[in-house]
């Protein structure tokens, strides 16, 4: 064989070419050595001389299939050198990098946990055997000015603005019942209603809690079971079985620190022994709205006993709708299917509620919907003020994209040359941009993993803070795989984002001009782009300014309307002796012993009681008698009005002897007055079945937002017995006395839990401002982080263009230029660019400050003052921060500047 | 050769494809892979004694062991520098078996047993060679 012409070995150095680079030598090595080998062994052999040859080719053509396979590692290989260059060249400029960072984690940051809110409240599935498979059972009607047939007694209904149709998700017990009878499509039915408030007594201690009564087949169907003891079965579910309970997880771990022994154990609830049979387990808190995590789990068919001991409780009424129907599908089977099987017995329940009022106005839909999230109307609610809070987050990470972007360009063109450089050695215009949008992704990446950290905080605070009307520790909002997820994929998508158009320009670039460094040539370009990309800042950033002016305008008028009375140094704490099914007497006697008791203590001014307080509770609003006067109604103690500061106008305040036993009293508000008496002196006169005994100042009732409603007030000596609201003026730190108002209510009767303490303007900002709280703070917050954003983007986009232009600024001088000059004409640009910006900005923020319409109070979507004031503080803010490179311009020395190119 | 590169096309892809499915949770060992592994555990350390053992093309053969050593199954080494020396001739990679490659070969072929047939093209198990 002739050893000198080797075509195998030069096949293999030809086609190692091919193999990415880090492995090439040791691939070529290998094929190599086998072929060389290979060699050996056939001239041992002896055989033919073109036989050999063509067994080596033959081979030496195969690692082509080889070095093939390997084409995927190449991409592996230069992404991680690009990595590497992307990390070295970002540690070799701090600033810059850190600054970027810091912007995109803010970015990034706010809107994981925004998301991962997002998902707890609005996208988890319920933690049971396939969610998908469960429906719930809705109605829809036309409510527009119809007095439906039935009471309801869930409040979460939702009307859609196009049909104008109302949805409810309650039903009747009967209707559950017939449902349950008539079934052919679903696997399992159950119900399931809440318990607003129970009187839990254990070892003695009595403390409120919540519940949820659950019919016999609904740990069964929904495919929970419990993490000790068994959960509620049918055989529970009647009223001959003994009373028993499951607990949630979380009341289990808070109340009995995780006790396996209290299964089996006997609770006290609402006066009714139960057995506990079971604990729920960590994850599952029901089926209700995201708020309700119920403390404990009780059988439908307690309800009488439980909630409605004196008779005419909702289970026996096929008029009053209640409870909620879920179901789990049968294989194959659609909602439509469910619908068309329910929908008969349905319409014969309608007919026969609304029977006697022909032809009805009442023509329900049942409707059948997914059921995998529980019940959501109310969850609905939270999706404006979640929506807000998007867009406010959405804009800050877009405005620091813009930023990073803008801060590349300049980086850029400090890199011009070596790009230049690349280009004219070789490298393709694609691996460039390849490159340079790995930089920006690694940038992102860090930023990223600063936001998931900030996110992780954020999440917390979002909750605290937030109008949801929940108390944090009923929802979990957990930074699990999908949050991760959404946060890598914001990061990557950022990165992408504001890199591509740097990384675009970087490249396009004619080579031969750039290598001869000929500055304005190279930049003129590029200035427009990071030109545009100020404007769109300014706009975008002007947005959430006129946002948060509006926002805080709102909460500060909230906070200075007049209400009528002093809401300092008042606490207020509810007791709800229904729940123990006191007599009158009794009832009347521990409300009397109470008050004089809190009386006694040291640092109390007055104390007072009221089924519900002025404006902290919702209140309660209607009509007795069939009157036609409409009023909210507040059942108060004699000194109520003394106490809480409000005078009496005309006629006299209720005294103590205004008892159950003497005639029935009232006394109405000046709008009451104003409304339904305008020509006469109403005292004397009669409303509803009580006379008149006066009129008092009105304060607001019920909510700081709505007008003053027209208000009767009774001696709720005179009501049934119901919750009581105490309302203590005090003089001293009002938190040091809560143990002793605890005992006194403990010494009077100690199975009388007292709840829902705090003071009065805790629970007004709760209540009542806790969703202008937040946007304030948002959007002031995020509206000063935008700020400081633009001037950092305004300062280098202006440094940048100011060191682009020292030669000229520095022959203007020359010629004869006063610095005042030079200075006005660098002014003016940064002015022009922040003009343009506020322009576009006023109009994207005027479309959006009318959406918020319904947020606002006391002020409109386009007040000009509000509007003029982000405006002037934004080019204010931004003047200042291009005064700086303006003045370093007007300083330039002609001598240096010419001697510069 | 038209048809080794159909074989080997075929191994590229099909190397892909498993390689996607190991990312899914599962490995994967072909049918040729297991042939590979099954000639390297019976002490046929070298490419191109694999490929004449088992009769796989080049194509086939070099992609699976690296594969399979990614995988952890095999391990290469260089030979020493004396003995390639004393032959005058660059050193040779060889390819050894893990412990992790011994019981994914032993899942392998219980696998191919129970299946009754291999699942590969039949021509692939006569040597290459002969055809040509």
């Amino acid at each position: 064989m002739n050893r000198r012409i080797r075509p195998h070995l030069w096949l293999v150095s030809l086609i190692s070419r091919m193999v990415p680079r880090r492995f090439r030598s040791d691939w070529k090595e290998e094929w190599k050595a086998e072929l060389v080998h290979r060699e050996s062994v056939l001239a041992r052999r002896s055989q033919s001389d073109w036989k050999a040859r063509n067994d080596l080719i033959r081979r030496g053509l195969a690692s082509f299939w080889d070095a093939l396979a390997m084409q995927p590692r190449r991409l592996e290989e230069e992404f991680l050198q690009d990595i590497r260059y992307a990390i070295r060249l970002l540690i070799k400029q701090k600033a810059i990098t850190a600054v970027a960072i810091v912007s995109l984690a803010v970015g990034i940051g706010a809107n994981t946990a925004l998301f991962s809110l997002i998902d707890a409240m609005l996208l988890k599935k319920l933690p049971v055997h396939n969610p998908d498979d469960l429906v719930l059972f809705n109605w829809s009607a036309v409510q527009a000015g119809m007095d439906l047939p039935l009471s309801i007694t869930f409040d979460g209904n939702r009307t859609d603005p196009g049909t104008g149709r109302t949805t409810w998700d309650s039903f009747s017990y009967r209707v559950f019942e017939q449902f349950r009878t008539s079934n052919k499509t679903l696997s399992a039915i159950f119900a399931f209603a809440r318990i607003y408030r129970a009187n839990i007594v254990a070892d003695g201690n009595a403390e409120i809690g919540d519940g949820e009564l659950v019919s016999g087949g609904y740990f069964n169907g929904l495919g929970v079971s419990t993490i000790a003891g068994r959960p509620i079965q049918d055989s529970d579910d009647n009223t001959a079985a003994a009373p028993v309970a499951v607990l949630g997880y979380r009341y289990w771990q808070q109340r009995f620190g995780l006790d396996p022994a209290i299964v089996g154990k006997t609770l006290k609830v609402n006066n009714v022994s139960l057995t506990v049979i079971g604990i729920a387990p960590p994850d599952f808190s029901g089926t209700l709205q995201v708020q309700d995590s119920p403390d404990i789990y009780v059988p439908m068919a307690l309800e009488p006993l439980l909630v409605s001991p004196n008779g005419g409780g909702p289970i026996e009424m096929p008029d009053w709708w209640w409870l909620q129907i879920m179901g789990r599908v049968r294989p194959g089977v659609s909602p439509e299917q469910v619908r068309g099987n329910m929908d008969g017995v349905f319409q014969q329940n309608v007919r026969e509620i609304s029977g006697n009022k022909s032809p009805s106005p009442f023509s329900p839909t049942l409707e059948v919907v997914s059921g995998s999230r529980g019940l959501y109307s109310s969850r609905e609610t939270y999706s404006q003020p979640l929506m807000i809070l998007m867009v406010i987050m959405g804009l800050v990470l877009l405005i620091a994209c813009v930023n990073v972007a803008n801060l590349l360009l300049a980086r850029a063109a400090t890199r011009q040359r070596e790009i230049v450089t690349r280009l004219s050695i070789g490298a393709t215009r694609l691996r460039l941009i390849r490159q340079l949008l790995t930089e920006s992704v690694v940038l992102a990446s860090l930023g990223g993993s600063l936001g998931i950290v900030f996110g992780y905080w954020g999440k917390d605070l979002l909750l605290k803070w937030g109008p949801w009307g929940i108390q944090s520790e009923q929802v979990t909002v957990r930074m699990d795989l999908r949050v991760l997820g959404f946060a890598i994929a914001i990061s990557v998508f950022t990165g992408i984002l504001f890199g591509i158009v740097p990384a675009m320009r970087s490249v396009r670039t004619e080579l031969a001009p750039a290598l001869i460094q000929n500055a304005r040539t190279l930049s003129a370009g590029r200035t427009r782009v990071s030109k545009s990309l100020l404007v769109l800042q300014v706009a975008m950033s002007l947005v959430l300014m006129v946002g948060a002016a509006f926002f805080i305008q709102t909460l500060w008028k909230l906070k200075h309307v007049d209400v009528g009375f002093d809401t300092g140094n008042v606490l207020l704490f509810k007791i709800d002796p229904t729940l123990n099914r006191y007599p009158v007497a009794q009832f009347t006697t521990a409300m009397e012993q109470i008050t004089e008791r809190l009386q006694a203590i040291e640092g109390v001014r007055g104390v007072t009681v009221s089924d519900s307080a002025l404006i902290a509770d919702g209140g309660n609003f209607g009509s007795r008698n069939r009157s036609d006067v409409r009023a909210a109604m507040l059942g108060i103690r004699w000194n109520f009005f003394q106490t809480m500061g409000v005078p009496v106008v005309s006629g006299r305040s209720f005294t103590p002897q205004d008892n159950a036993i003497a005639p029935k009293v009232a006394l109405i508000n000046e709008t009451l007055a104003r409304r339904y008496f305008p020509d006469a002196n109403p005292v004397g006169k009669r409303v509803w079945d009580a006379e008149i005994v006066g009129v008092v100042r009105d304060t607001k009732i019920g909510s700081v937002r709505r007008d003053i409603p027209p208000a009767v007030f009774t001696p709720y000596l005179q009501e049934r017995p119901r919750r009581m609201t105490f309302q203590i003026r005090f003089t001293d730190a009002a938190r040091a006395l809560i143990p002793a108002f605890r005992n006194v209510v403990k010494q009077v009767d100690s199975n009388l839990p007292v709840y829902d303490i705090r003071t009065l303007e805790e629970q007004v900002d709760r209540t009542q401002l806790s969703q202008a709280i937040l946007f304030a703070n948002f959007a002031s917050a995020f509206g000063a982080v935008a700020l400081f954003l633009v001037c950092v983007g305004l300062y280098g986009v202006t440094s940048y263009n100011v060191a682009r232009r020292t030669h000229e600024i520095g022959i203007r001088i020359a010629l004869g230029a006063k610095t005042s000059t030079v200075r006005t004409m660098v002014m003016q640009e940064i002015l022009f660019l922040v003009l343009v910006g506020v322009g576009l900005g006023l109009a994207g923020a005027l479309t959006l400050t009318n959406k918020i319409r319904t947020m606002l109070f006391g002020i409109t979507p386009n007040d000009p003052m509000t509007v003029f004031m982000a405006i002037a503080v934004l080019v204010g803010v931004a003047a200042f921060s291009g005064y700086l490179p303006a003045r370093r311009a007007s300083k330039v020395d002609p001598m240096i500047a010419l001697r510069y190119e | 050769v038209i048809e080794n590169s159909f074989v080997n096309l075929y191994s590229i892809l099909y190397i892909q494809i498993s390689d996607y499915r190991q990312i899914m949770g599962k490995t994967y060992l072909s049918f040729s892979a297991t042939v590979i592994l099954q000639a390297v555990a019976n002490g046929y350390e070298y490419g191109f004694d694999i490929m004449d053992m088992t009769g796989l093309p080049g194509g086939t053969v070099y992609p699976a062991l690296r594969r399979l050593e990614d995988q952890g199954y095999v391990v290469s080494k260089w030979e020493k520098g004396d003995i390639a020396q004393r032959e005058l001739r660059p050193a040779r990679k060889y390819y050894k078996i893990t412990d992790d490659g011994e019981e994914a070969l032993a899942a392998a072929i219980k696998r191919y047993r129970m299946l009754g047939q291999p699942q590969g093209r039949p021509h692939q198990t006569k040597p290459s060679r002969q055809k040509a």
